[in-house]
């Protein structure tokens, strides 16, 4: 709604010049103080737009360099700062994908298959073996894998999640109970309470629930159970139930009880007429909740770590040390950032009045 | 008169319709669904009534080991049987109450004990399942029971209800339930929500609570039956302990830092894209960009940006492109993030780092707030001959004030949970090489304290930075009441 006032007039057309100017003056007075004021207000907006591009270019170099170094050679990023790349190394991008750390001398190295042979110290082991899983183990970047395991996270919690806010918010904006404003008030309540405060108990109660396992060769059962502690704890979000509430209160109440004299069950009302009208508003939450899953690292590295690796925790455990310099291979490594990043990108480009939408929201519910 | 009439017409339709199948079915269906019902029922309520015992004895061999009466009732492990019984407890005496209440009203009454009852039962029964799994066994027989009859007396009561419904009850009858169920559906409504919330926000805040106030508490060994005086003492040792200092000196610094430097920053921002027309959108575009990125991610771009490698052993494999910027212009190198840099070096990366994330927001949010200022009053300004500075101070701020005072409010909390930008630079060693916790946050201890299952002092560590947030919440709430326009 407030998209349209961004196209008012900009606010520095001047008032009419020669309104203000006292009587005595004369014609060529006027004419040289509007002269200066035209070339008062030319620096002005010279200035504006030099101050916004500088700002503009700090904010966007960090993208800008991600994206360069990332097809550079380790000896192009290491000794020089080109601002282009003399050559391109597209093989950057695959050791982002493909990582393998050897078992005996503990070096990773980088394969398009999962390796039979150790190029550092030789270890050997049967491929499509046990052995060879233990003695090859994922290090720790299979971006494959922990894409799959984040857009699972991302999907199940967000669907679950849409459907028990539509509900509250509904029965918060249109049903009529006993109790109803003391519980919204309380639910509002928790908002100010930090997070790290309920963390504490539901670290102990995820584990009691027996969903912790940190073991790096985890069961189907024990991929599970992480699964479920990565996506129960955070389903329910009061501020998207507010949120939604708002929005649900638009909607006028003629339509409601348009509704009911025409015999229309209160869920039919809500898939038919709540679900449409405030559609933007759960493709924010969606949006919202999916990028949560993505950009999700504290309780995913706490619960889930080595269980069900979602891909910010796997990004930042990845070292991508060069086994023979043991350097750290930055290319890859920004490889690697990238390839996370892009996503988010995506989402934007493609969803961004949503999701400015729903921060802008978030803005004004102070 | 009427009476007559109406006592003749009663003698008149009821012999037609004994003969009906309808008036069959009204006699004798109600009485098939209620016989197992309240077998069943019955059955329940024994299981009920004896939850204790349920839960030690009939449950399963396999959990010997885990009696439920060794040491604190309130103990980490028995929490979902805990749950379980007071839902067990609750749910019975308040379907009796409640039927017996309703019983006079509506005729409902039985119904909806049947129906409590029934949840009571799957309650009891999924508890235990979920009970049974954190020890890695499967479901016993006691769960698998309750569930099963749960389920059964749940269908038949809905069944029962149908057919009530459908051909014994009048209408009055018929809009009272209605109404009845009107009353409650809401509460249908939110169940899923407050089941959850339940589980991990109500509980927590309470469990938090506790754990906080038991000395040297610790969930592992709580477990393992040991129990715990009441006091303040891990209040004390996370004063004493010397990482906590140092954790509560690095998030203040970086919040009072950052968060006046972002809102100035973003206040500039947003003024000069309010007063430009073409290009807004696209800078517009630009500076929402680091919003929708992960923290962490370009956290790791930042470090490469800033990075000498190998700096403190001798000549520099890899450097970054900021120090060879600072060597064209002619200054000298300096070690920001890896091994052996200076303290205040990192925080200069950390706070260029969290400005230029906060920034986003604080941008969208002013720029929201400037295109709802009337133009009347610059205009206004304009006529006087204001200068651009002033317009800014008597005009842009006072109006914008109320954004001011939430971009400020929200950046404290927000500086004050610092943690992923630190961890997206230095890693989870939270400090650069070789000086690992240097730079670590409140809300970093408190997560190290969590995984070392240290749980009083996290619970401690945990209320001690809600107790800040709080406070300095409440100051930024008061100044902002005395300078803001609202």
């Amino acid at each position: 709604m407030e998209d349209q006032i961004i196209e008012q007039e900009n606010n520095l057309t001047p008032a009419p010049e020669t309104e203000g100017t006292p009587e005595g003056m004369k014609e060529k007075d006027i004419k040289s103080v509007a002269k200066r004021q035209r070339v008062i207000r030319i620096l002005v907006k010279v200035g504006l737009y030099l101050f916004l591009t500088i700002m503009a270019i700090i904010v966007i170099f960090p993208f800008y360099w991600m994206l360069i170094s990332s097809v550079k050679t380790v000896d192009e990023y290491n000794n020089s700062a080109t601002l282009w790349p003399s050559e391109f190394v597209w093989a950057n991008y695959t050791r982002a994908f493909m990582t393998f750390t050897c078992r005996s001398c503990k070096h990773e190295f980088y394969s398009l298959s999962r390796p039979t042979v150790c190029p550092i110290c030789g270890l050997t082991a049967a491929a499509g073996s046990a052995e060879q899983v233990t003695a090859f183990a994922d290090a720790g970047l299979n971006l494959g894998q922990l894409f799959l395991n984040t857009v699972l996270v991302g999907v199940v919690s967000t669907l679950l999640s849409l459907v028990i806010t539509v509900l509250a918010a509904y029965a918060f904006a249109r049903l009529d109970f006993k109790g109803k404003g003391v519980l919204f008030a309380l639910l509002l309540a928790t908002m100010m309470i930090p997070g790290e405060l309920f963390t504490v108990t539901n670290y102990t109660t995820v584990s009691n629930f027996g969903w912790i396992s940190n073991t790096t060769n985890p069961s189907d059962m024990q991929k599970f159970n992480a699964f479920l502690s990565l996506v129960i704890p955070f389903l329910v979000s009061v501020f998207y139930i507010y949120l939604l509430r708002q929005n649900f209160m638009q909607i006028p109440n003629e339509l409601y009880l348009a509704a009911k004299v025409d015999g229309t069950s209160d869920l039919k009302y809500l898939w038919k007429v709540m679900i449409p009208l405030s559609a933007p508003t759960l493709v924010s939450i969606t949006i919202l909740k999916m990028m949560g899953a993505w950009n999700s690292y504290i309780w995913p590295r706490l619960v889930a770590k080595n269980s069900f690796t979602l891909v910010t925790v796997g990004l930042r455990g990845a070292t991508f040390t060069d086994p023979i310099t043991e350097m750290t291979n930055y290319p890859a490594q920004m490889a690697a950032v990238l390839i996370v990043t892009i996503p988010l990108l995506l989402v934007f480009i493609f969803f961004r009045k949503y999701i400015m939408r729903g921060v802008s929201h978030s803005g004004l519910k102070g | 008169m009427t009476e007559e009439i109406n006592g003749n017409i009663i003698q008149d339709t009821q012999p037609q319709e004994t003969n009906s199948l309808r008036a069959r079915a009204r006699q004798y269906a109600p009485v098939l669904c209620w016989i197992p019902i309240v077998v069943l029922c019955l059955l329940g309520v024994v299981l009920f009534l004896f939850p204790i015992a349920n839960v030690v004895v009939a449950s399963d061999a396999r959990l010997t080991g885990y009696g439920v009466f060794q040491g604190d009732w309130l103990s980490g492990l028995k929490t979902p049987v805990i749950v379980t019984l007071i839902l067990a407890c609750v749910c019975l005496p308040a379907g009796v109450t409640a039927a017996v209440l309703k019983k006079y009203r509506t005729s409902l009454g039985w119904e909806i004990l049947a129906v409590t009852v029934s949840f009571g039962l799957l309650a009891t029964g999924v508890g235990q399942a979920i009970w049974l799994n954190s020890m890695s066994f499967a479901p016993g027989t006691f769960s698998i029971l309750c569930i099963v009859f749960g389920s059964v007396t749940l269908l038949l009561s809905g069944i029962e209800m149908a057919i009530h419904m459908a051909l014994v009850a009048d209408n009055a009858t018929r809009a009272l339930w209605k109404s009845e169920f009107n009353h409650y559906k809401g509460w249908l409504y939110l169940l899923p929500v407050l089941v959850l919330l339940g589980i991990f926000t109500v509980w927590p805040i309470f469990n938090t609570i506790r754990m906080a106030f038991l000395n040297g508490y610790k969930s592992l060994d709580e477990v393992g039956g040991q129990t715990f005086t009441f006091g303040i003492e891990n209040f004390r040792s996370v004063m004493r302990y010397r990482g906590f200092l140092t954790c509560l000196g690095n998030t203040m610094l970086l919040t009072v830092i950052t968060v006046p430097l972002s809102t100035m920053l973003a206040l500039l921002v947003a003024v000069a894209l309010n007063s430009i027309k073409p290009l807004r959108r696209l800078f517009q575009t630009i500076f929402f960009l680091p919003y929708v990125t992960n923290a962490i991610a370009i956290g790791m771009v930042f470090m490469a940006m800033f990075q000498m490698v190998g700096a403190d052993v001798g000549e520099p494999t890899s450097i970054g492109i900021i120090n060879r910027v600072i060597v064209a212009f002619g200054g000298k190198r300096i070690n920001w993030v890896n091994a052996g840099s200076g303290y205040w070096s990192n925080m200069f990366v950390l706070i260029i780092y969290i400005v230029w994330n906060a920034l986003p927001f604080k941008i969208l949010v002013l720029l929201g707030g400037l295109q709802g200022v009337n133009k009347q009053y610059y205009d206004a300004a304009k006529v006087d001959g204001a200068s651009r500075l002033r317009t800014f101070w008597r005009i842009t701020v006072p109006l914008l004030s109320p954004m001011i005072a939430y971009v400020v409010i929200t950046g404290f909390i927000g500086g004050f949970k610092e943690y992923s930008s630190i961890v997206g630079i230095f890693g989870d060693t939270m400090g650069p090489i070789g000086d690992a916790g240097r730079l670590n946050t409140m809300v970093g201890f408190i997560y190290d304290c969590i995984s070392g299952n240290d749980q009083g002092r996290a619970s401690a560590a945990a209320l001690i930075l809600f107790a800040i947030i709080f406070v300095v919440t409440m100051i930024n709430m008061y100044v902002s009441k005395k300078k803001v326009h609202y």
